[in-house]
């Protein structure tokens, strides 16, 4: 944020130690009230399994809306025009694709105490190399997802506290304190501490539509500006513009869905109802959320037009400052907004950095490394991890490396190609491990190399190609030869539904 | 146990998932849609957010009605911490 905002400074600092000393309150909380929490694996990272459905609701929303959804969607609505209104059902996307697996998913993790989605992988293949390649891709992802979210931790203080308290100083207090509240409670600070971030980025995103409705005038002005200037934003989307609409659904319809972090808060759930129950309320959140932000851009159209993209980058703090003006509610609703971005983004990242763990402490030490370290080593090891990766990557973040730069944005192409093994593996029994190893490799590498020399062949998005190619090879070779009958009998074995009614537990 | 029962297995839910992506593609309007307004948004907008609305709905119908399986029952949950650890 280059923008000066009118309400940086004392009061923006104030709400940030405001939001620092409440999450680290609940992290002493939950570590209170769960004395022997650090014992084990399933309390640490999946709060012993007992998520109910206002924290399960919550924590699956602030994970998967991050500060970005408030600071970046109303720009690139704001350049993009109604063609930006695909942000509204990608959202809904995620929740229809977590329809196809997430059902059988949290059944098969209780049945196997299931901790990570790498755990499910390795039950299903036996196989240690399919196991480790998918750990070590989404631990690759998952650190250039943690990455972002500190640069972006760090340029909301430095804007939102106008430069009084330095970039670091800000990114330093807010990763102590994150890691701080997550070794005190784990999954359970987590989701708590979620609860209140997602509150204040409701409350937030509400109160910048109704200030910008009420000042900046309503959709019809905007509607105008466009007509007048770039009719085509008003235009339904065509040709390359159409299918970037058809391939932002997909790519992050079925990309966020299977974000590790998010195949995890299945296993945290209570019960199966409970899991549903946030489900649904999830399926319309998007209306509520990334159609609250899309307006805000749609607004900024007609209120502030002729921004460059650069200048429009910077768009909810022109708009917030500029409400900010008007009256005391609105200085102080929007502190608190800026103060609910930051909460959000430190709501993602905790998230990640708790799931990155989770994969270090189970699937690397626990599995092949130590497997007979005990629970409270296992635990151990993940936070120690964890807390190398930040300090790495606090360390990138400050001093960005002039070349290679695109090693640290691959995050969701990588992600992704762990999907046909996850999901693919949950109904398939036929499946073949080599045909699953040599497709999740090869779509990874695809994907990588086509983001770095910049290629989007028909407008599709690298991670995609990668991802047909790797379901290419999984089906094919599958198919050409499938998995020997022994493994079939694992496989069925594991994931037979029937089998959970008729044979023993 | 009669009841159970996963979506991906039911024929009306992939046709309903499917026609409702199909319809939250907006490639079906026809050029010069851009002129009609409805309280200052695009009608084919609005058409977009319905389909939307409707894919909401029918993930509610299809959670509610299609999803039932006995996990909880034969392996714990809804009370707390399981008690078993599982079979492996």
């Amino acid at each position: 944020m280059d923008v000066e905002l009118a309400f940086s400074g004392w009061s923006g600092i104030l709400v940030l130690a405001l939001y620092g000393a409440l999450m680290l309150g609940v992290g002493l909380y939950a570590f209170l009230r769960n004395r022997g929490m650090r014992e084990s694996l399933d309390e640490y990272y999946l709060g012993g399994r007992g998520l109910g459905v206002m924290v399960l609701f919550f924590t699956f929303f602030a994970t998967q809306y991050s500060g970005n959804t408030v600071v970046g969607y109303p720009p690139a609505a704001y350049r993009m025009g109604y063609h930006y209104l695909v942000s509204v059902p990608f959202f809904i996307m995620i929740i229809m694709v977590y329809l196809f697996f997430a059902p059988r998913l949290y059944a098969l993790g209780r049945r196997f105490s299931l901790l990570t989605p790498v755990d499910w992988i390795a039950l299903r293949f036996g196989s240690r190399r399919v196991a480790i390649l998918a750990a070590m891709l989404m631990l690759y992802g998952l650190a250039n997802y943690l990455l972002e979210q500190f640069v972006a931790i760090g340029q909301g203080v430095a804007g939102l506290t106008g430069g009084t308290i330095p970039y670091q100083v800000g990114v330093i207090f807010f990763i102590v304190i994150m890691v701080a509240y997550s070794w005190l409670g784990g999954m359970r600070s987590v989701a708590w501490t979620d609860t209140l971030q997602g509150l204040a980025l409701l409350f937030g995103v509400f109160t910048l539509l109704f200030g910008s409705l009420y000042y900046f005038g309503g959709l019809g002005s905007a509607a105008e500006q466009m007509q007048a200037v770039s009719p085509d934003k008003l235009a339904p989307p065509e040709g390359p513009a159409l299918m970037r609409w058809f391939s932002l659904l997909v790519l992050v319809g079925i990309g966020a869905a299977i974000y590790p972090h998010a195949v995890q808060r299945i296993f945290a759930a209570q019960s199966e109802a409970t899991l549903k129950r946030s489900f649904i309320r999830m399926a319309y959140m998007p209306f509520f959320t990334a159609g609250v932000v899309f307006m805000v851009g749609i607004i900024g159209i007609a209120a502030f037009p002729g921004l460059t993209t650069a200048e429009s980058e910077q768009l909810v703090g022109v708009m917030a400052n500029a409400l900010a003006n008007q009256n005391a509610f609105f200085y102080w609703a929007m502190v608190l907004l800026f103060g609910g971005v930051i909460a959000a983004i430190v709501s993602t990242a905790d998230s990640v950095l708790l799931t990155f763990s989770s994969i270090v402490s189970n699937d690397l030490y626990g599995r092949y490394i130590r497997p007979d370290a005990s629970e409270y080593q296992k635990v151990l090891v993940g936070k120690l991890v964890g807390l190398v990766a930040v300090v790495i990557l606090v360390l990138v973040a400050w001093y960005p490396p002039a070349t290679l730069y695109q090693i640290f944005v691959l995050k969701f192409e990588l992600l992704i190609q762990t999907a046909p093994a996850l999901v693919l593996g949950l109904y398939w029994t036929r499946l073949n491990e080599r045909a699953v190893f040599t497709g999740m490799l090869v779509g990874a590498l695809l994907a990588a190399g086509f983001t770095f020399i910049g290629l989007r062949p028909l407008g599709v998005y690298s991670g995609l190609w990668g991802l047909l190619l790797n379901l290419a090879i999984c089906v094919g070779g599958t198919l050409l030869s499938a998995a020997s009958e022994e493994k079939r009998e694992h496989a069925r074995e594991v994931i037979g539904f029937c089998y959970m009614r008729g044979g023993t537990p | 146990m009669a009841g159970m029962s996963e979506p991906v297995r039911k024929r009306r839910v992939w046709i309903g998932f499917t026609l409702l992506f199909v319809l939250i593609n907006p490639w079906y309007f026809p050029a010069g849609m851009a002129t009609s307004l409805i309280f200052g948004i695009p009608l084919w907008a609005l058409i977009v957010l319905a389909a939307s609305l409707m894919l909401s709905v029918f993930i509610s119908w299809v959670v509610m009605t299609q999803w039932h399986t006995d996990s909880d029952e034969r392996y714990g949950g809804a009370n707390g911490p399981h008690d078993r650890e599982g079979e492996r």
